[in-house]
């Protein structure tokens, strides 16, 4: 039999098994589809970049170690928050640091009406990367670029970057939009 | 109101963002006043959603870092990996006060039980005492981890308590690398302790009902 051809849409058993045979091409994807999320969970406790940096590196050294142990069922992108997790506490504590304040829950209920009120913000930015991930590549780019940069570049520097029409950008933004709040209220 | 006389979604984003042309407010502003219960949760939602990013971060890491790790996973699939960054260790009991005859000394209270675990892994050993001595069945777990390795210090370490892969509880130790969970109840837990630069691993520990 095949082996199924790997592609950014491939399932996480699918590029795990190929990262398990050696493929760098499914452990880039991975990488693609949770890199964000494992850099993205320290910096929401207010650790630096830095920091955050060294934990990516520590958690996906983690899960190389763990390929083999992994059932391919298992949830990664939760696999990948809750060490993500332990991690952040950790070096909360070695930089004495306190963890950041607690997130607006009326925005959340709303945002968010199946998941819990009570989401820590680890939990959050899991469940807004599920969402994410199932996007397109581009929707993922403009709807990061616009809602989550901190920076908030302008309309112009989105279209060079991603290398669109600048008079685009408003109704592609709306339509990723559209599909983000469908797939999030889903969740 | 009438789907043919409603905003479309992207000039309701564009009201909420304070990007309609001003010609257009005006038409928008009074189709939202009389809204509907659909668009008026549309609105809600855009309005939630535009508070809630501004609280989150979602952001790339620096390419470096990809970088690296596209190369530690050549190293750790096709190379023979050469020990350091970072490792996952499996613990391994050792001893269980609960399998051990009554006279080895396992100690109980006047008002329950306790029960003593000693795991062992490469570079630390960790021990628990489960004290389960209430009517609700919930137990407290106090443990403490015992470095074999001068490297790091007990007090590095947090723990982090999974059910089914789920996280339960998580804790730091202190200085003397002891720790506490409480009041959990009966069931089946996954107990990892990490430092920068190594994960263990305990076997999976169940508490009983009694």
């Amino acid at each position: 039999m095949d082996k199924p051809a790997i592609s950014s849409t491939s399932s996480d058993a699918i590029l795990l098994q190929a990262c398990r045979n050696g493929n760098a091409g499914a452990w880039s994807h991975l990488l693609n589809r949770y890199e964000r999320l494992v850099y993205s969970i320290p910096l929401n406790y207010g650790l630096a970049a830095e920091d955050a940096a060294d934990i990516a590196q520590i958690v996906f050294t983690a899960l190389l170690e763990s390929l083999d142990a992994l059932a391919d069922d298992s949830n990664l992108g939760g696999w990948l928050a809750t060490v993500t997790r332990r991690h952040t506490w950790r070096m909360l504590k070695r930089r004495r640091l306190q963890a950041t304040d607690t997130l607006d829950s009326e925005a959340l209920e709303i945002v968010a009406p199946k998941q819990s009120s009570q989401l820590e913000r680890w939990e959050v930015v899991e469940w807004l990367n599920k969402g994410l991930i199932r996007l397109n590549e581009r929707c993922q780019a403009l709807i990061t670029a616009l809602y989550f940069e901190e920076d908030e570049p302008s309309y112009s520097e989105i279209a060079q970057r991603l290398r669109m029409a600048e008079g685009s950008i408003g109704p592609t933004r709306a339509r990723c939009l559209q599909k983000l709040k469908e797939l999030l209220t889903e969740q | 109101m009438s789907t043919e006389n409603a905003p479309t979604f992207e000039e309701l984003l564009d009201w909420v963002e304070n990007r309609l042309p001003s010609q257009t407010v005006q038409r928008v502003e009074q189709q939202v006043a009389t809204a509907d219960a659909s668009l008026t949760n549309e609105v809600k939602w855009l309005q939630a959603f535009g508070k809630l990013r501004k609280q989150i971060k979602l952001q790339q890491p620096p390419q470096a870092v990809r970088t690296a790790l596209m190369e530690r996973f050549v190293q750790a699939r096709h190379v023979r990996k050469e020990p350091g960054f970072f490792r996952r260790l499996w613990a391994v009991l050792n001893f269980d006060s609960a399998l051990q005859p009554a006279a080895s000394g396992v100690r109980t209270g006047e008002s329950g039980h306790t029960r003593q675990l000693i795991y062992a892994a490469d570079v630390v050993d960790i021990a628990l005492n489960i004290q389960s001595n209430r009517p609700d069945q919930q137990v407290d777990i106090m443990g403490q981890i015992l470095a074999n390795d001068q490297a790091f210090a007990p007090g590095d370490f947090s723990i982090q308590l999974l059910q089914a892969g789920n996280e339960v509880d998580l804790t730091l130790a202190d200085d003397g690398g002891e720790f506490l969970f409480t009041d959990l109840k009966p069931g089946r837990y996954q107990f990892v302790l990490s430092t920068e630069q190594f994960d263990v691993q305990l076997p999976e520990l169940e508490i009983p009902r009694e």
